[in-house]
Formats: C-alpha cells, structure tokens, sequence
C-alpha cells in the first residue's frame, strides 16, 4: 500500500503554539513578537511558539503569550511527542521594533529576543540562526519537517 | 590636575547639581524595580496559596455535586413509581446540580487549553440571537427560582425578520456571555432584574450584561480578572464556582480581539460589557498564497 504523506498547514496565532511530529507548513505573522522553532534533528519534526511578551507577570492565565511561558511549554511539548533534548536545535525570528516608541520601558521587541536568546542559553540548546531586531514586521514560514524557514520582511506601511 | 584648575567655580557646580541629578534618577528607577519586584513576588506567594485553595475547592465543586447526583438519581430508583411529582421535582434538583457541574468543568476546559497555546478559533457564521435564547432557555431554572426578571434588549434590527449573522467562533462566545449572565443571576438579590443588551456598534458585537447585585467596590475592580480570584473567599451558596470565569471570559475576548469592560457600584450593582471585533479569518490570515519562494526578499535560514 503506499502511503501518502499530506502535508498539514497551520495559521500561528500569537499567543499559540504549534507542535506536531506529522509534517506541517506553519506561517505567522511577527512585529515585537518572537518566535521561537524548535527542530529535532534525529527524528526530523519540530515546533514553533508566538510569544508577545517576555515574562508572565502573574496576571491571568499562565498562557504562551509570554516568553518564558511559551518556551518552556513548547519544550515540553517536542519532548512528549518524543524528541530528544540533546538533537534539539533553535532558530529565533522577530522582534522587531514596529512600534516607534522613545520610552525604554516599551522596547518590547528587544526584550523578547533577550530573553529567547537567554533561555536557549539556559537549557543547552543551539541557535543556529536567527533573525531578529530591526524596524520591520515579518512573515516566517517553518516546514516542520525539514526545520526550513523562509522568512521575508514586511513592509511597514502595509503592516496594520 | 592642570585641567581642573581650568574648570569654573559655576561650571563644577553644573556638574555636580548633573551628578546629583542622575544619582536620583537612578535611584528611582530602582524604587520602581524593586516595587514590581515585590509585587511579582507576592503574587508568586499568592499563587502558591490558590493551589492549595484549589484542591479545597475541587472537593466543594465537583464531589458535592456528583454526590447530590448520586443520592438523588438513587432516591428516584426507589421512589414510589406513582409518585411522579416526587420524581420530576427530584429531576429537577438532578439537572440543576449536573448543570452546574458542567458548565464549571466547561471553565475548567477551556483555562487548561488556553494555557496550553493550542486554543484555536472555529469562526463561523453565528447567529447571535439565537446563542441568547439557549443561554436563556438554560439558565431557566435558576431565573425560576430566583424570581429573577430578565429583560433582553435586541438592537438587532433586521428588516425582513430574517436571524442576525456574525462572523465569529460560536462555542467560545458561547462560554463568555453564559459566564457573564451566570454571574449576573448569580449575584442578583431575588425578584431583581437582570437586563441583557446586544446589538452593533462600529461593526463590533457589543453586549452587555447588568445585573442588580451586591456591586464591586472600586478598589476591587481591578483584582476581578485575576485567575482563581474571588472577593469573598468564604464557600457559601452564591458565592460558587473557582474564580475561573472572568479570566476565562478576558483570555477569550482578547482571542477575538476585543475587549471586555465593567462599570460597577457597591450595592447597586455591576455591568460588563464585551466588545468583539467580527472575525476576518478566511480573508486576511490566508495562509497559501502559493509562489512564497520566489519573493524578492525572502530568504531561507
């Protein structure tokens, strides 16, 4: 019997995250968020959060709005569905700064990566590579498969 | 030390009055760290009293209930077969025990999966009034009871009588009004009035729920949408439920993208209004847009 193997595609919302050990195409959408992708490079599957804010302040639900949240779950995560920490590898998108603001209190872009990059430090994972700051949006789209990302910017104007 | 001789008496006192004035600065900016760290910090010894709270509650929440089902379910198996008024009266209790249980577990549900990041939005075409006339329909009992008169105001107005449409995810929706009228019935005094408004405004959903209640004091507003936080911590009878509600309804309506408001007094009562944008999905959040690969700037990492 042959079998064929569909690929799933998924709209990341922020604030969601997304793991699945079946290929999936995953897009979404980043200003000041951060993403975070994960890739198992045994068992050839990943997962990618959404994060808005780097810490949860204990207002709420502890949801995977926020950074230390979301990593932490989606690790979780890629480890139940059967990966294994040590062939894990990160790349980190966004964080860009789309919002003018002159009020150091609000560089939220800059806080996320800050933080994304740390907590990778923190757990011994590798960032291959990233691409994050700036002035612009981006658009990301992650083959959970094969851990390829393609990433273009967005156009400040068309951007809401 | 030559070139301090070159400095002015006024300009070393510029410098200082600088110096000074940055130390200050700093100084306060610390003051406001160490402020947010101590009610960061307090809210983690917080946390860790809900979850012991919470395990009592589970017990007052779920076990109470199923063994008021039980009882009860067992008490119509005995019951006399022609004592019928018995029995439905009996039902009743039963139905209003498993509702209840329900639509907390519903609460339950919906925290753990937001919290999880794997909430998603199933947007369809929503008839909004009719999702008020099964709320309606099922709060029934408890309107009953309490002698509550519900007073719902439509500013749908379709010219033909056909049903008002909505692009919008119907269960999460569903979840949020029942919340806000649950708790709206729930703290209404008896025989009071509980008034329901919907209708559009600027393209947006906008309902609000007012009930004649016990009111919120001010100083309390603000604490309302925390998670697992009840203003009276006390286990009696209006006072049910986890403190789960009002967190679940905000999560969801900053899902959807809107809002969710309260204006309150104490002892005259409270109104929240939810305002939702309708959903653009499907016409915006495209996901294929097919030739990716060949945008000018795209790049693969």
């Amino acid at each position: 019997m042959i079998e064929t193997t569909t690929v799933l595609t998924h709209y990341l919302f922020p604030g969601t995250l997304y793991v699945n050990s079946r290929p999936s195409v995953v897009t979404t959408v980043l200003g000041s968020c951060v993403a975070v992708c994960l890739f198992d490079q045994e068992h050839y599957f990943g997962g990618i959060n959404h994060f808005m804010l780097p810490y949860w302040n204990g207002d709420g639900l502890a949801s995977p709005k926020y950074g230390n949240v979301a990593i932490k779950k989606l690790l979780e995560k890629m480890i139940l569905l059967g990966a294994d920490k040590k062939n894990l590898i990160a790349k980190i998108f966004g964080g860009g700064e789309v919002i003018d603001t002159t009020m150091a209190n609000f560089y939220i872009g800059e806080r996320n990566i800050e933080l994304a990059f740390q907590y990778m430090q923190d757990v011994q994972i590798p960032v291959v590579s990233s691409c994050v700051g700036g002035l612009y949006g981006r658009k990301i789209i992650y083959s959970t498969n094969t851990g390829v990302i393609q990433h273009s910017f967005i156009d400040r104007e068309v951007r809401q | 030390m030559e070139n301090l001789k070159n400095i002015s008496n006024k300009e070393l006192l510029n410098e200082i009055s600088r110096r000074f004035d940055d130390s200050a600065k700093s100084l306060k900016e610390q003051i406001a760290l160490y402020d947010t760290l101590e009610t960061v910090n307090k809210k983690l010894l917080e946390s860790e009293e809900l979850k012991s709270h919470f395990l009592s509650n589970i017990r007052n929440e779920i076990v109470n209930p199923f063994a008021s089902i039980i009882a009860l379910s067992k008490h119509i198996v005995r019951s006399n077969k022609e004592d019928w008024k018995t029995v439905i009266s009996i039902a009743a209790l039963i139905h209003s025990e498993a509702f209840f249980l329900d639509f907390q577990l519903k609460n339950i549900f919906a925290a753990a999966e937001i919290e999880s990041g794997e909430t998603k939005l199933h947007i369809s075409n929503v008839n909004i009034i009719s999702i008020f006339q099964s709320l309606l329909e099922s709060y029934s009992h408890v309107i009953w009871e309490k002698k509550i008169k519900v007073n719902f105001i439509n500013h749908f107005h379709q010219e033909n009588g056909s049903p008002f449409f909505f692009r919008t995810d119907a269960d999460k929706l569903h979840l949020v009004i029942s919340n806000l009228l649950c708790n709206g019935l729930q703290f209404s005094k008896l025989e009071r009035e509980v008034i329901i408004e919907a209708g559009i405004l600027n393209n947006d959903l906008k309902v609000t729920i007012k009930d004649s209640g016990i009111g919120i004091r001010e100083e309390n507003q603000k604490y309302i949408f925390g998670r697992f936080k009840k203003l009276d911590n006390t286990i009696n009878d209006v006072n049910k439920g986890y403190g789960l509600g009002l967190t679940v309804c905000q999560e969801l309506v900053n899902m959807f993208g809107g809002s969710i408001t309260l204006q309150s007094k104490e002892n005259e009562g409270s109104s929240f209004t939810i305002q939702i944008p309708e959903s653009t999905k499907g016409t915006v959040n495209v996901v294929d847009d097919g030739n990716e690969m060949f945008f000018e700037d795209t790049q693969i990492f």
